[in-house]
């Protein structure tokens, strides 16, 4: 595994191009940065701003920031149930972990409860964690992972073992086919044949080769005869 | 199922449909409809010369109640309830462009070609912007006072041009990293597709190929037999007959990446040069981690990015 994908720096960095409204304390006209124009900023309006804009506001008390919707004790009791109750992930904003993490520690009074918020938050990532964790022991083959609803941080987290498993996978299959079929000519190079990829994907019965590279090593069951 | 109660509606969005039981998913198959997403634009967007950029009004969900979208832009972040009038803020577009080739680069295992026409508008604009800082700060020692909010957008405008400082030289620094781990197998890319290097890359990686090449002459190399000095050897049939050996590495493109579908395609997922066309169908919002083979050409036409 030689690529990195985003450190958690760059992880927050990301996360705080994230547009928030805030409660303007003082008055600025509109703010042209390289980001987009933002503006004016007339107390008592509300405006749109990115994160980053706001906690620095926030910081020297210029304005108010107005927590997002996600970030309740009602919405996060809710969607836990609903976690407890999927099967899968469910859907969350992409940096859902970053925000909270950022105002909470920027903007806590701004946050309605924060201690309750910070426990729920905790529970649904833990919550979310053992799931993605029983996840990687159910992966069978090493084609794709549909990995729909998860966030950022649980990316970068998962990232490494996720390629290790798959690829330490990959080359279980590998082997297998190429010690199994060394009557058969061109054994490697189909080793990535939609037919078994597209087997595992949609649940149909699969093609001999198929059901080999997901059955235990039995060197007898492989003739030329049954490859495709 | 779709829940009944408003917040469960809001939760999944209009468009969901039921989850499949695929074997291999590890997570949900919960599919956003997409609405609030604002799509990725081509890189030839207007530029900025600080005055209205990318207009982002292009954002109108429907019923404007709870939270639309992949989440993935930053609108959806906030989940916010009233979409009924314009936002009231004009995003640039190009420094959401530049934040996602960064993350493109750093997940993919070969280096994409050189965004040329983004880093030329993204550095234009920063410049613009420094000359107007430079100018407010010559007033301000020449003892030209200034009102509060005008101090305060001042000092965000310098944050903000560090922010895109920094993400521009991530960006530089990401390329030039992997380059320099596959340096000739790019220098002979760049022959035939100049698109790949930028002329400085290009520059410092012919540099950085001397210096390599006159260290390991210095520090072994001389002392060895002349016919074994060769630093682009290729040896046929070491590992068993039909193999190849090459000592000039090129990228490894069967890594695994997490890939999100911005549109939906059709993959092909046989191996390249295999005659089965299996094309699975990927929908809008799907995100996946498989090999990088089967993405790149949706990576570069831009269906596809890495996260």
């Amino acid at each position: 595994m030689l690529t990195r994908g985003p450190t958690l720096s760059e992880l927050e960095y990301s996360a705080e191009d994230v547009l928030i409204w805030i409660e303007p304390r003082v008055s600025v006209p509109v703010l042209h940065l390289i980001a987009g124009d933002f503006g004016p900023l007339l107390p008592p309006e509300t405006a749109l701003v990115p994160l980053w804009v706001a906690l620095a506001l926030r910081r020297s008390g210029y304005c108010r920031v107005r927590a997002p919707v996600w970030l309740t004790v009602e919405w996060l009791e809710r969607q836990f149930e609903a976690e407890r109750e999927s099967r899968v992930l469910t859907a969350m904003p992409f940096r859902f972990e970053e925000v909270a993490t950022l105002l909470l520690e920027g903007a806590a009074d701004d946050v309605a409860d924060a201690a309750r918020v910070r426990a729920c938050l905790e529970n649904l990532l833990g919550m979310r964690q053992g799931k993605l964790r029983r996840g990687l022991q159910d992966i069978q083959h090493s084609d794709m992972i549909k990995l729909n609803g998860i966030g950022a941080m649980e990316l970068a987290t998962l990232r490494p073992v996720l390629k290790n498993v798959l690829e330490g996978l990959h080359a279980l299959e590998e082997e297998e086919e190429e010690v199994g079929d060394e009557g058969v000519v061109n054994a490697s190079a189909d080793r990535h044949t939609g037919e078994a990829t597209m087997a595992h994907a949609n649940g149909t019965p699969g093609s001999a080769r198929s059901s080999m590279a997901t059955a235990p090593r039995r060197l007898l069951l492989r003739h030329p005869g049954a490859v495709p | 199922m779709v829940e009944a109660t408003r917040w469960g509606r809001e939760v999944n969005g209009i468009g969901r449909r039921e989850a499949e039981e695929s074997e291999g998913a590890l997570c949900g198959d919960d599919v956003w409809n997409g609405i609030g997403e604002s799509a990725r634009r081509p890189a030839d967007a207007p530029q900025r010369t600080g005055s209205g950029g990318g207009a982002a009004s292009e954002v109108t969900p429907e019923e404007g109640e709870g939270w639309r979208g992949t989440g993935f832009t930053r609108w959806d972040a906030i989940g916010e309830a009233h979409w009924n009038s314009s936002p009231g803020c004009d995003l640039n577009d190009q420094i959401e462009q530049l934040q996602q080739a960064v993350s493109d680069e750093v997940c993919a295992p070969e280096l994409l070609p050189f965004a040329e026409r983004l880093v030329a508008d993204v550095q234009a604009v920063l410049q613009y912007q420094q000359q107007q800082l430079g100018q407010v700060h010559a007033d301000t020692a020449n003892g030209i006072v200034s009102a509060i909010g005008d101090r305060l957008a001042q000092h965000l405008q310098r944050q903000d041009c560090m922010r895109v400082r920094y993400a521009l030289r991530n960006y530089y620094r990401v390329r030039l990293w992997k380059a320099q781990r596959h340096a000739t197998h790019y220098l002979r890319e760049s022959q035939s597709d100049p698109r790949c290097l930028s002329p400085l890359e290009e520059a410092f990686l012919r540099r950085y190929q001397r210096n390599m090449v006159h260290h390991l002459n210095e520090s072994f190399l001389k002392h060895v037999p002349e016919p074994l000095r060769r630093l682009d050897d290729v040896e046929r049939n070491q590992s068993g007959h039909g193999t190849e050996l090459n000592m000039v590495t090129a990228p490894d493109l069967d890594e695994y990446v997490v890939a999100r579908f911005v549109h939906p395609c059709e993959l092909d997922l046989a191996a390249t040069g295999q005659s089965l066309p299996q094309a699975f169908p990927f929908r809008q919002g799907d995100v996946f981690c498989l090999r990088y083979r089967f993405v790149r050409d949706a990576l570069l036409r831009g269906d596809v990015e890495l996260i």
